[in-house]
């Protein structure tokens, strides 16, 4: 095995819809999302000799993932910082043009409630199949906090879950 | 993850399974363009190993892949040990720089570590959320917390605090006269004046350059206001952002000439900061960059400054595991030399959080390993002077700061360790001399009080149980009582004499979903037996800032005032109850919050005016009616 790009695309093939379908609910829709993708492989690619094993592939490959969403989210923030909390005016819009490479519209309603730091927790848990520990690990916040942001974004959701659609128009 | 956790993670996961790819992302497109783009590497003066050692890695790490575990990942396991120096409770300090390099050198080689944390450091900005919860402080130790204060002419509501005595740093304030806000941007505190019954806009204090506000107190004429800086630097295709943190005093005398009064500066990002005596306690959370090959030689890459300076070696505290990459710094600084540092320790960590009580600095990390552990360091701080005192040990983890309490020259700590709770009684040299094991198999502590002699907590399955403990005899402490409720508290509150306010989640008795956010109210006049004896679910409402931000909440007993933001269908809306015994929670108010934001709204009162304030929107409401009188858009 070599460092290169047909290696590096191996190893990718195996995470890449997790990957795309992290990045989809972290950025909300899937312009923003196929961007942080590319960046994340990009970035990944080019730090692959600092990769010590292939094991630790997917690992570092939705760290780094997470890291560009973050910051991402920071640029955007500036540019606007209102953007991000008016989620629930943009879903409404966004509900007519829903195609194939976007969340369900049930899902980005669940996800418009948490913050973004909830998002990446239930992300992790969800795309990731990652425990607590190793999301504490990933977002260098602690388990118990996980363990408790995990729970309370987890009973948002639901809630939103068991509405359905009405009353969230 | 309890079950309905798990059942949860599961749908989400079933609900996204039919998402398309886009084709750009394809493994063959990706290995295409991959092929066309001239690859970059950096070689730094650390990393000799270079790209066919790396390669050679690979190619190990792949076939170990296959014998150890073919498709799971662990990435948090650490091999190291606790050295001797968790044993024991003296905190060591370091004799040179070069050993702290080991320590750092001990983290790259850790056979994950360095990769992924390192890469983007400083670009995590702590939300508001995050501010709360990891770094929050703060216990109630006489029985009623006291949140108001009265100036001359007028009575008014402070931040809620974890430690009554010890102030806290917030996005809004008052000093019974004006109001101070740190605008939605973070460039900017407006202070406010509410005098003439109108809102009136005095001025706007701009911050130091590009800096970010986070947080600021009013003390005795003063504004002290936390703000952070970047700076970063290019590296080929990466930038490295390192931000550092700065503490601006203003002179508000008179409110409409502020005055700087000094500054000072401290490595690494804002993680909290306390006020008490006359004292400003920052704490700063610095990173070091490991991947980025550093030598023992390249100090200032490694070592944190204050104020322009470089720490001493034995100002560092070495962590009680043998790997580390980051410190805590902490300095003093007395409010009447607001352009001068007076003490300074940064605790060289693994990442930690803190509790500040009324004489003692505790910092808690945990090691996460086969066994959870988390070692709690005393750092005394009287008069301005850090000094450590003692470092002992507990299984498990802390939930938040309200798990962990001094109280009469002990510390009672909670945890949840695996599937079971634990409390632990350590004193002074933090060596344990009480506890209670093995409580609520299966559950996680959720929230916590412990005051005096008594303390509360609860853990969550899929009841609440709400456990009553007996801390009278420090050698022995006793569960006298356990209360089974649905849903569970996230915060605990005293209010009044015999009363325990919990905010938290109602839970369906199927454990599955739940109906909103819920008030309960325990009547405590006999410990052993706690009775819920009223609650209020806000119907379709999903969340309150307060269940994860202890600042957001105003509770005033005496006023017979619970205020808070809350997320529900209609957005963001401004809750108020009263409460009495016959008729339980009152409603007063239900109100949207107008303002936009990343902070949760604050309420704040002055006299019989509550003002709701969210980022550039303040809003004044009667509270007599709870009309609203005013508002201002900043």
């Amino acid at each position: 095995m070599k460092c290169d790009a047909a290696a590096f695309a191996g190893m990718y093939e195996t995470i890449y819809k997790d990957l795309y379908r992290y990045a989809l609910c972290m950025m909300r829709n899937p312009h923003d999302a196929e961007d942080v993708v590319s960046e994340t492989v990009i970035k990944g690619y080019e730090r692959i000799h600092t990769l010590r094993s292939e094991d630790a592939f997917k690992s570092w490959m939705f760290t780094i993932l997470s890291n560009v969403c973050k910051r991402k989210w920071k640029a955007m923030a500036k540019q606007s910082p209102v953007e991000n909390e008016n989620v629930w005016e943009q879903l409404s819009d966004e509900a007519a043009g829903e195609d194939v490479m976007n969340l369900r519209l049930d899902l980005r309603r669940a996800l418009a409630v948490l913050s973004e730091e909830e998002r990446m927790i239930i992300g992790l848990s969800v795309y990731g199949g990652y425990q607590s520990q190793e999301i504490s690990k990933i977002l260098h916040i602690k388990d118990g906090t996980v363990r408790s942001k995990r729970s309370r974004a987890i009973g948002k959701m639901s809630m939103v879950l068991k509405k359905g659609g009405a009353g969230y128009e | 993850m309890n079950k309905w956790e798990e059942d949860m993670i599961e749908q989400l996961r079933k609900k996204s399974e039919d998402i398309q790819i886009p084709d750009s992302l394809r493994p063959d497109q990706i290995e295409k363009r991959l092929s066309e783009r001239p690859k970059k590497y950096h070689w730094k003066k650390g990393y000799t190993a270079g790209l066919a050692a790396a390669c050679c890695l690979l190619v190990c790490g792949a076939v170990w892949g296959i014998q150890k575990s073919p498709q799971r990942v662990s990435p948090v396991e650490k091999q190291d040990t606790a050295t001797d120096q968790a044993e024991s409770s003296d905190i060591q300090t370091a004799k040179s720089y070069d050993q702290i390099y080991e320590y750092l050198q001990a983290n790259q080689d850790d056979q994950y570590g360095t990769d992924t944390g390192m890469l983007e450091r400083g670009v995590v900005t702590e939300s508001a959320e995050d501010s709360s919860s990891t770094n929050s402080a703060a216990a109630v130790d006489t029985g009623v917390a006291q949140n108001s204060k009265s100036s001359e002419n007028a009575v008014y509501s402070e931040t809620n605090v974890r430690q009554e005595g010890v102030d806290e740093a917030d996005v809004v304030k008052t000093d019974g006269r004006y109001l101070y806000t740190l605008k939605d941007n973070g460039r900017s505190v407006a202070i406010v004046d509410t005098s003439n019954g109108e809102l009136q806009m005095v001025i706007s204090i701009p911050v130091e350059d590009d800096d970010q506000a986070r947080e600021f107190y009013v003390n005795d004429g003063h504004l002290i206001l936390v703000s952070e800086f970047n700076q970063e630097r290019e590296d080929g295709t990466w930038t490295y952002a390192s931000t550092d943190t700065r503490v601006t005093t203003y002179d508000i005398t008179d409110p409409e000439k502020p005055e700087k009064a000094g500054e000072v500066t401290q490595s690494g990002s804002y993680t909290s900061s306390r006020l008490t005596d006359g004292h400003l306690y920052l704490f700063t959370q610095y990173s070091v960059d490991v991947t980025s090959g550093i030598t023992p030689k390249d100090k200032k890459d490694y070592i944190p400054y204050v104020n322009q300076q470089m720490l001493e070696a034995d100002d560092i505290y070495l962590p009680p595991f043998s790997q580390a990459y980051m410190y805590e710094v902490v300095s003093s600084v007395d409010v009447a030399k607001p352009g001068e540092i007076q003490d300074t320790k940064a605790i060289f960590s693994d990442g930690g959080e803190l509790y500040v009580s009324n004489d003692n600095i505790y910092w808690y990390e945990t090691q996460w390993s086969d066994k959870t552990e988390t070692v709690i360091k005393r750092i005394s701080y009287k008069g301005g002077k850090l000094k450590a005192e003692a470092s002992g040990k507990v299984d498990g983890y802390i939930n938040d700061s309200f798990s962990i309490d001094e109280y009469d020259g002990y510390l009672r700590v909670v945890t949840t360790d695996d599937e079971t709770n634990g409390l632990y009684i350590l004193d002074s040299n933090m060596k344990e001399v009480g506890s209670i094991t093995g409580l609520a198999e299966g559950e996680q502590v959720y929230s916590a009080r412990l005051l005096g002699d008594t303390g509360y907590f609860v853990t969550y399955e899929q009841t609440d149980p709400l456990f009553s403990v007996d801390l009278s005899d420090p050698k022995n402490p006793k569960i006298i009582g356990k209360l089974k409720i649905p849903g569970f508290s996230e915060y605990l509150h005293f209010y009044g004499e015999n009363l325990l306010l919990g905010i938290g989640m109602d839970v369906d008795e199927d454990g599955f979903t739940t109906n909103g956010v819920k008030l309960s109210m325990f009547d405590i006049s006999d410990s052993s037996d706690v009775k819920e004896i009223q609650k209020y679910t806000l119907e379709n409402v999903y969340s309150a800032a307060v269940m994860y931000d202890y600042k957001a909440v105003l509770i005033d007993p005496e006023k017979n005032v619970i205020g808070f933001a809350a997320d529900g269908n209609n957005g963001e809306n401004y809750y108020v109850f009263s409460y009495n015994d016959t008729n339980g929670f009152e409603c007063l108010m239900n109100e949207t919050v107008n303002g936009n934001g990343y902070q949760s709204a604050r309420g704040v009162y002055v006299d019989n005016t509550l003002y709701v304030v969210k980022g550039n929107i303040i809003e004044a409401y009667d509270m007599a009616d709870y009309q609203k009188i005013d508002d201002l858009i900043l």
